[in-house]
């Protein structure tokens, strides 16, 4: 771990702090949340925030039914956290294992495999996204194997690419020659070249679910309404965003900044791992004649 | 050596990779001399400052991290006072390169651009320096090309560089640098990416070159056998510092420092006994800036003795090497 | 040459032929073959090496390859006397290229492989001590006799068995040579090939890697394939040399009889190439041809200075032309070359 923090510049510093206040709301929700976020409490619907000229019972203002918004926020942060991490597994899981069946296999595999990654490519997601919760029925399990279904192919690709380029470096040509079989050889010293930039693609991916799954539950696709979700959130304030801006504003800004927070971690660990701007080995300067 | 004038004249160059405190002295007092007409090959292995030193003197170091941080590279230019390329400004640089020192570097498939004919490649450099409009260059490269042994030369300047074997790729880099009939010619590594039946070809183009266009070269590899074969002065470099230097014959068979006699005994050669077991140096180079004192090589030197933790002398043998070392000046 | 008989052959190869498709156009469609390696014989004696020398394109790199079956061979046998098959029942000699899978995991015990490149001939993500064990976990070896192994193998090639725990990225070009010895080896092979295994190495270096190949060869009786470009070097560890051109042996002979007096053309044009103080030696023309479209004949004729017309329609077969030596071309007896 210490040599984590001793890398640490500002963009991952805030990226990982981002993270922690995240997971943290999503953990312990029960205890941080002033209210139960689904309790209703039509006497003070629509209340604005503490600052905004409503009472300190509710920070960041009531919905519709008077349901506190911070809690709802912060118990919506278990949606969008459960969500990308279920899908950004699950697509990494079946994307990597495809990609290195392709690239270390070729010639048929290879062909099968990446004509597919062609067709889910051509097709939008929010479509893909569309046809399935239409005939599967909004749920959160569906949500994520729509991701899985979909963003596979962005492992895959990069995976293929690498293991192309492994295949012919001589320490694999060794192990064949040392008699490993081919599943130790993909799963000892292919997968653990793969590891690093596939690690950075999960975590740009970890942003992208965030958002997406905001939207298709904006758009009454994602999760059902007695979950608390940003997306979900966003949806029903949108109808009063002129009356009650808080509704929209502070979701969204949850949404926002999380998305900004794994971005920042995913270019903070791209940084470490380019040899380019990564950590530099001194015996390589001047080695160059 | 004094009497002639040096086309160069290196004067304890120093070069530095990083800043402040951490800054590693990569070349560390650098001197030779280039004289006109003449080559010079420097010899040393990987990290010994070989190619930097080619680099200081195009002006081609990687800035940052590598920085000059001090001494001359004075070049003459045969009118007036030498110039000092080590503080020249960018403009003189960009005018002297290609014109007046080339550059031959060891990958010719990286050295050429892709994209253009290599006709026009060549063609570019006239257009350039010579202010020759384009047609004529282009007339002229085909006569560099059919001068460095390319045969069908009118067909082959409209060729692109992938259609060029790699002989003819360097042999077309070749072309460019002599294009400008430049004064000093830098050959770094230039025959090592190349297979040895087209290596002796491309050594002897350039031997031949030299000898029409009398035209200096300074050679860098590591290959003993290429410095026999080319140079007529060597240079022994170790751990950004000149160990020994002087003629080659006498550099090869008396070398005096014994980073060069190490060097010497442990290449095989085609006419050594059969039943001799190479002589190998111990041990392996240390990392640049790890030693900053006295004699660089003294880690792995089999005379190694107390008096070596101070810088060592230059001396010259009666054979007209002089190398930096306290044994030497002992047998003399 | 010796005497087929008098010795009982680690290695004999017969007729390895490598073909490679070559795909061309819009559609990638199968346009032809190219030849890498075409009807070539050799035998290796326990203890001895090989050297094999060749240009790029002469086939030197993947004959040692298609050997141990790291690339499949298109046609060919390969007689190996494996000891590791034997101890398991099996029969004395095996035919490499005949054997099933689970034969070959036993027959990689008994030959192994080290590279050029000492920079990626090693994983990267994985300490010294695991990439050098990693022929022993696949052999079965529990993990303290690995360690124990890994520090006794990292002592037999000069290395502290400290090492172990770094990684390849801390060690020099040499170390990362001597470790990838270690690895090969780690399973105690009879044969080894080396395929321009000091090339990548600082002259100084190589010298060290070169004796420490002949010291092991010395105290394990080892078999060496010796793949390299530089002459002398194959000349400085090798019993017997074959040069390759084209995918052809063009001359196998002793070290000795090969250089002074090589029975080939192509033999004398690498020896005169070899870069030296005379430097006034003749320089032979032109470059290795093109595998994809061979010469005619001889496939050397189109660069042979004493080449005549039969060259250009006839490819002369390999032939004993003394007892030391055997070349492929028609006129060995009569020319006198230049050796050194």
């Amino acid at each position: 771990m210490s040599w984590i923090l001793r890398r640490l510049d500002a963009k991952g510093i805030l990226g990982f702090a981002i993270l922690a206040v995240v997971v943290l709301c999503a953990v312990a929700a029960p205890w941080l949340s002033p209210l139960d976020p689904n309790a209703q409490d039509l006497a003070s619907a629509i209340a604005p925030p503490a600052f905004g000229g409503g009472t300190a019972e509710h920070w960041l203002g009531t919905d519709r039914l008077g349901q506190d918004v911070l809690s709802r926020i912060i118990y919506g942060s278990r949606v969008s956290l459960v969500t990308a991490l279920a899908a950004v597994a699950g697509s990494a899981l079946v994307g990597t294992v495809l990609g290195m069946i392709a690239g270390y296999f070729g010639g048929f595999a290879a062909t099968v495999v990446m004509r597919l990654v062609d067709i889910v490519l051509a097709v939008p997601f929010i479509l893909l996204a569309l046809v399935f919760m239409t005939v599967f029925g909004p749920s959160l399990l569906n949500v994520i194997i729509a991701f899985i279904a979909a963003r596979w192919t962005q492992y895959t690709r990069i995976a293929y690419g690498l293991v192309l380029e492994l295949r012919e470096r001589e320490f694999i040509q060794a192990c064949v020659a040392a008699g490993l079989t081919t599943t130790d050889i993909l799963l000892r010293h292919v997968l653990v070249n793969l590891a690093g930039p596939l690690l950075v693609v999960a975590t740009l991916e970890l942003g992208f679910v965030i958002l997406i799954e905001s939207g298709l539950s904006f758009l009454g696709l994602g999760t059902p309404p007695e979950v608390p979700s940003w997306g979900g959130m966003l949806q029903e304030g949108r109808a009063l965003i002129n009356v009650a801006w808080w509704l929209t504003t502070f979701p969204g800004l949850a949404i926002m900044l999380t998305v900004v927070g794994f971005n920042f971690i995913g270019d903070w660990m791209r940084d470490q791992f380019d040899p380019r701007t990564g950590s530099v080995r001194p015996t390589e300067i001047g080695s160059r004649d | 050596m004094a009497a002639e004038r040096a086309l160069l004249d290196v004067q304890d160059l120093r070069v530095s990779f990083g800043e402040g405190p951490r800054a590693r002295p990569a070349l560390d007092g650098v001197s030779f001399s280039v004289r006109p007409g003449k080559t010079l090959a420097i010899v040393g292995e990987s990290g010994c400052g070989k190619s930097l030193t080619a680099l200081s003197i195009m002006r081609l170091l990687p800035t940052p991290p590598a920085r000059i941080t001090g001494g001359r590279i004075l070049f003459d230019r045969g009118d007036g006072p030498a110039l000092d390329l080590a503080s020249a400004d960018r403009r003189t640089m960009r005018r002297l390169r290609g014109k007046d020192i080339a550059m031959i570097f060891q990958e010719p498939m990286t050295a050429l651009d892709p994209v253009y004919p290599i006709g026009d490649q060549i063609g570019e450099v006239l257009v350039e320096h010579e202010g020759l409009s384009r047609k004529d260059a282009l007339a002229r490269a085909v006569e560099l090309l059919r001068l460095v042994g390319v045969p069908s030369p009118e067909e082959r300047a409209r060729q692109y560089p992938h259609e060029f074997s790699g002989g003819m790729r360097q042999r077309a880099v070749i072309a460019i640098a002599l294009a400008c009939e430049p004064a000093l010619l830098i050959a770094d590594e230039p025959t090592t990416a190349l297979d040895v039946t087209v290596q002796a070809q491309v050594l002897r183009l350039m031997r031949d070159i030299q000898q029409r266009f009398a035209s200096s070269i300074l050679f860098i590899t590591h290959d003993m056998g290429v410095v026999g074969q080319m140079a007529d002065e060597v240079v022994v470099m170790y751990l950004g510092q000149v160990v020994e230097e002087g003629p080659v014959s006498a550099v090869l068979s008396r070398p005096a420092h014994p980073y060069s006699q190490g060097l010497i005994a442990s290449i095989p050669t085609l006419d050594m006994p059969r039943d001799r077991v190479l002589q190998p140096i111990s041990g392996m180079v240390p990392p640049i800036g790890s030693i900053t004192t006295g004699c660089r090589f003294r880690t792995r030197c089999p005379h190694a003795m107390e008096i070596c933790r101070r810088d060592p002398p230059k001396v010259t043998t009666p054979a007209g090497n002089s190398a930096s070392c306290w044994l030497v000046e002992e047998s003399t | 040459m010796r005497d087929d008989g008098s010795r009982a052959l680690l290695l004999s190869v017969r007729g390895l032929a490598k073909r490679f498709p070559v795909h061309r156009g819009l559609f990638r469609r199968r346009a032809g073959e190219v030849h890498a390696l075409n009807g070539v014989d050799l035998d290796i004696a326990p203890g001895e090496t090989l050297g094999l020398v060749g240009e790029s394109g002469s086939g030197k790199t993947t004959a040692g390859r298609a050997i141990l079956r790291l690339l499949e061979p298109s046609e060919g046998l390969a007689f190996f006397r494996s000891r590791t098959v034997a101890q398991a029942g099996g029969p004395e000699t095996v035919d490499l290229f005949q054997a099933p899978p689970s034969q070959l995991r036993l027959l990689r015990r008994d030959m192994q492989i080290v590279f050029q490149d000492p920079y990626s001939s090693l994983n990267p993500r994985l300490r010294i001590g695991t990439n050098v064990a990693e022929p022993l976990r696949a052999a079965g070896m529990s993990r303290p006799s690995r360690r124990e192994m890994v520090a006794q193998l990292l002592d037999d090639v000069g290395l502290a068995s400290s090492l172990m725990e770094r990684f390849p990225h801390e060690l020099s070009g040499g170390q990362r040579q001597r470790v990838a010895i270690a690895r090969a080896l780690a399973l105690q092979p009879q044969f080894i090939v080396a395929d321009e295994a000091v090339s990548a190495l600082d002259v100084s270096i190589q010298a060290q890697v070169l004796n420490l190949f002949l010291e092991l060869q010395r105290a394990r009786g080892l078999a060496y394939l010796f793949v390299a470009h530089n002459l002398a070097v194959v000349r400085y560890v090798s019993h017997r040399i074959a040069v390759m051109y084209l995918g052809r042996i063009v001359e196998l002979a002793d070290t000795d009889a090969l250089f002074a007096q090589p029975r080939h053309p192509y033999t004398e044009a690498l020896i005169d190439s070899v870069p030296g103080a005379e430097g006034a030696r003749a320089v032979v023309q032109g470059e290795p041809p093109n595998p994809i479209r061979p010469p005619s004949g001889c496939p050397f004729h189109p660069r042979c200075r004493y080449a005549q017309p039969v060259c250009a329609t006839e490819r002369p077969p390999l032939r004993q032309i003394t007892p030391a030596s055997a070349a492929a071309c028609h006129f060995a007896e009569t020319l006198d070359l230049q050796g050194v």
